[in-house]
């Protein structure tokens, strides 16, 4: 056998083989989803508007709450926790937290944007929101009908921190599902009605949140 | 005699040598039968604290004074099969009582069965050995013993000596019993009672272990330790009200009612730690079976006295009140109690069966009698005849203070009325007259502020300018507030000087009110001087608006009257105050407007 012949059956010997190899695997089709977009609003409720106006909503009338949000962390079921930032490109939050105006107009049309995640499809079942007001003589400004006005916020005894887990205890379960491509937008409600409780001569702050509404665009 | 040359004197000194040799080598050389030779004596150490000389326990009175203690012990050639331990207590300037010791055998089970009771050997057997070997190997396997070792545990259990049941039979003097669970944990631990019947009391604690050859560790390890009985503590009282002065008390705190605050501390040497309990009246309740009114002990060196913590609780009467106190330590050694007293009075206000009254003070002085110039009758009738129309007038009381000689009423009066309707009429009519109102002094403010944080309630028909006599320079002094921002809720308020307050327009229920043009008149251009711009501050709210009579518009439309609410009360608490100021005279408004205005006033406050 010559030299050509043996490098030609050397050749396909080593074919066949591949082709045995290539024969023999499986092939699978891989299948991963694209995110979803997991945005949180916040809106406030205010009943007590003479007491308490909304900014911009009026020229002769501002209301000014600082509040500081230091986190917000969305859960899954499985425990997949997926923390949102102030944009979708964010990388992360003011290392001191980003602080907003609870009794801004934006916040009583809905329109505050907490966060935005990229997020897989699956049900959200718990928001952590880390987030209180500022506290102090003059944690809330008036200004209505040429008067400005000041009020106490407090913290009252038995006060348990920044952190509010949603659903507060007692309150109804929530499945708030991340869709493929889609847009889920989540409103809670700082519920200023409940939140800020009358004393004599200052507010105390009892925090009250709770998912408002879900829509999925 | 042969020749001792240098070669034979170095053979036999080789011989010497080796020989010499082979004897200490024989000498060194361990018994064939394995037996050393003598036996090495055990060693025994106190394993833990308390360290010698320094550990101190603070007892409290009459509770018994145990410690516990640690040890532990070694033999170089054997086993430690038992310990023995005892001890001395010593109180100065005794010779100390010493407790025999005490044999345990090192045994923490048979057979593998763990013991309830540890093993004690009394008196001096002649082998303790012997003992310990017998129950060390006590085999489960082997038949019956099982059962033996069921019958020596419930043997011990009865905590009586009984004779070590060997299987050849009892040998005379080997018995054992069952030690005290409480007492002894282990071999190597044990929880002792240490007579201590002094305030400081010494004891030395001595320990020695007892090797397989019955040999007991000559140098017993031993530890010093002291128990000194806690000394009392003395308790006293940091702060508390004056003891004289009456002070007014409510049954309940509100947020303006903090209650009365005595302070507390305790001299006490053993411990920072104390807890307080206190009551006030008596100790006990007579007419409850002597059930005891102290309160529960907590560790806050505070008290908040409330007229609920009074036995007698009878309204408007000055009563002098003692207060006990008494505190523990963490020893649990009670103070004797101390003893102060304070005087105080429950306002009727506080008393929610008592029938609701108002009573109106007026502040001005005489005028001339016209109308518009009154005197204090034609004020007082004026406004009795409002109280009259709202169905009020039978409930009402008129306090002049033109013929009280310019008295104003006291706490002890001010606290029989639910509502205060408070007359500060100063006009200048036509002209600048003499001030027609009395001036309300710091000492009146003060007055009527303790009626207000009791709960009671107040309408003003103010004067002109509540700045001249509201807020005068004393009372604004830090850290007080001026009666006008504090009371009123009022601030930044300012003046118009100008003949220009034709009345108010209401607001938030209140009527629109305009001066009567038979009070305010064409020579006063129909208008009154010198009425404030009061802009609320915090919860408070305008209820009527600066009508000007030439549309001035740093006046118009500005607040005037001003009402601000307490919150609702948190029962048992009773309502804090609220108030109604209205910044303007109201007598010189129209009557009809001003019923109106008053009826909603009286809503407002919940008379």
């Amino acid at each position: 056998m010559s030299l050509a012949h043996r490098t030609f059956l050397s050749r396909l010997v080593i074919g066949a083989l591949f082709s045995l190899l290539a024969l023999s695997c499986q092939q699978y089709e891989y299948d991963t989803p694209s995110p979803g977009i997991l945005e949180i609003r916040m809106r406030s409720k205010n009943s007590r508007t003479e007491l308490l106006p909304f900014a911009g909503v009026d020229s002769n009338a501002f209301g000014f709450m600082s509040a500081t949000l230091r986190k917000i962390v969305a859960k899954r079921s499985d425990g997949v926790q997926m923390e949102l930032y102030s944009d979708l490109v964010a990388i992360r939050r003011n290392p001191d937290g980003d602080q907003f105006n609870c009794l801004d107009r934006v916040a009583r049309d809905s329109a505050y944007v907490l966060g935005q995640v990229y997020a897989p499809p699956h049900a959200v079942t718990q928001i952590d929101l880390e987030m209180a007001p500022a506290f102090g003589p003059d944690a809330i400004l008036t200004f209505k009908d040429s008067i400005f006005n000041s009020i106490e916020l407090r913290q009252p005894l038995g006060y348990e921190g920044d952190l509010n887990v949603l659903p507060f205890p007692g309150h109804a379960p929530f499945n708030i599902t991340v869709e493929e491509g889609r847009l889920t937008r989540v409103t809670i409600t700082f519920d200023l009605d409940s939140a800020l409780v009358r004393r004599t001569e200052w507010f105390d702050y009892r925090p009250y949140f709770y998912v408002s509404s879900v829509q999925i665009f | 005699m042969p020749k001792i040359t240098f070669h034979s004197a170095l053979q036999w000194l080789v011989a010497a040598i080796t020989t010499v040799c082979f004897v200490v080598g024989l000498w060194s050389c361990e018994d064939p039968s394995g037996v050393k030779k003598g036996n090495t004596v055990p060693y025994t150490k106190i394993a833990n604290v308390p360290a010698n000389d320094t550990f101190k326990v603070y007892l409290r009175l009459g509770a018994l004074p145990e410690a516990t203690l640690f040890w532990s012990g070694g033999d170089p050639d054997g086993i430690v099969i038992a310990y023995q331990y005892r001890w001395t207590d010593s109180t100065e300037g005794s010779r100390g009582i010493t407790v025999p010791w005490t044999t345990i055998l090192n045994i923490n089970s048979l057979g593998g069965y763990s013991l309830q009771n540890q093993i004690l050997v009394p008196g001096n057997p002649s082998s303790l050995f012997r003992i310990y070997s017998f129950l060390a190997t006590l085999n489960p396997q082997e038949t019956g013993v099982i059962a033996l070792i069921r019958e020596i545990g419930d043997s011990l259990a009865t905590r009586r000596a009984f004779a070590v049941p060997y299987k050849t039979g009892p040998v005379p003097g080997d018995s054992i019993y069952g030690g005290n669970p409480d007492v002894n944990h282990s071999p190597t631990k044990g929880t002792f009672i240490f007579g201590s019947p002094d305030t400081a009391n010494v004891h030395k604690f001595e320990v020695r272990a007892i090797d397989n050859s019955d040999v007991q560790d000559p140098n017993p390890a031993y530890v010093f330790f002291w128990t000194l009985q806690s000394p009392q503590p003395t308790v006293l009282f940091a702060s508390q009200p004056p003891p004289t002065g009456t002070q007014y008390v409510l049954r309940h705190l509100t947020e303006r009612f903090t209650g009365l605050r005595f302070t507390f501390t305790t001299l006490d040497p053993s411990t920072f730690e104390q807890q307080y309990s206190w009551c006030v009246d008596d100790t006990v309740d007579r007419r409850n079976n002597n059930r005891p009114r102290w309160s529960a002990w907590s560790s806050d060196a505070l008290a908040i006295v409330t007229g609920s913590s009074f036995l007698d609780t009878t309204a408007d009467v000055s009563v002098i009140h003692p207060m006990f106190l008494r505190a523990r330590n963490k020893w649990g050694v009670i103070s004797l109690p101390i003893r102060t007293t304070f005087v105080s009075i429950l306002p009727s206000i506080d008393d929610p069966t008592y029938p609701r009254k108002i009573l109106i003070i007026n502040n001005d002085k005489n005028g001339s009698g016209t109308l518009r110039d009154p005197d204090t009758t034609r004020v007082n009738d004026f406004y009795r005849g409002l109280m009259n129309s709202l169905g009020k007038g039978d409930r009402t009381t008129i306090w002049t203070r033109a013929s009280a000689g310019y008295n104003f009423p006291p706490l002890t009066v001010l606290t029989k009325f639910s509502t205060v309707l408070f007359l500060y009429e100063q006009v200048y009519l036509p002209f600048p007259s003499p001030d027609r109102a009395r001036i309300f002094s710091v000492v009146n403010q003060d007055s009527l502020r303790a009626y207000l944080i009791m709960g009671g309630k107040l309408i003003v028909s103010s004067p002109p300018s509540i700045e001249t006599n509201f807020a005068n320079y004393l009372d604004g002094l830090p850290p007080r507030q001026p009666w006008s921002y504090e009371i009123f809720h009022v601030t930044n308020t300012y003046n118009n000087p100008e003949r220009d307050f034709a009345g108010v327009r209401g607001a938030l229920g209140y009527p629109t009110m305009r001066l009567d043009s038979l009070k305010v008149t064409a020579d006063s251009s129909y208008a009154i001087r010198n009425i404030r711009v009061n802009p609320p501050r915090g919860f408070a709210q305008a209820i009527s608006l600066f009508d000007s009579r030439s549309d001035n518009p740093t006046y118009e439309n500005r607040p005037v009257g001003v009402r601000y609410l307490a919150p609702p009360p948190v029962p048992p608490a009773r309502q804090t105050y609220s108030v109604v100021f209205f910044g303007f005279p109201l007598y010189y408004a129209e009557r009809v407007a001003v019923e109106a205005a008053l009826s909603q006033a009286f809503i407002d406050i919940n008379e």
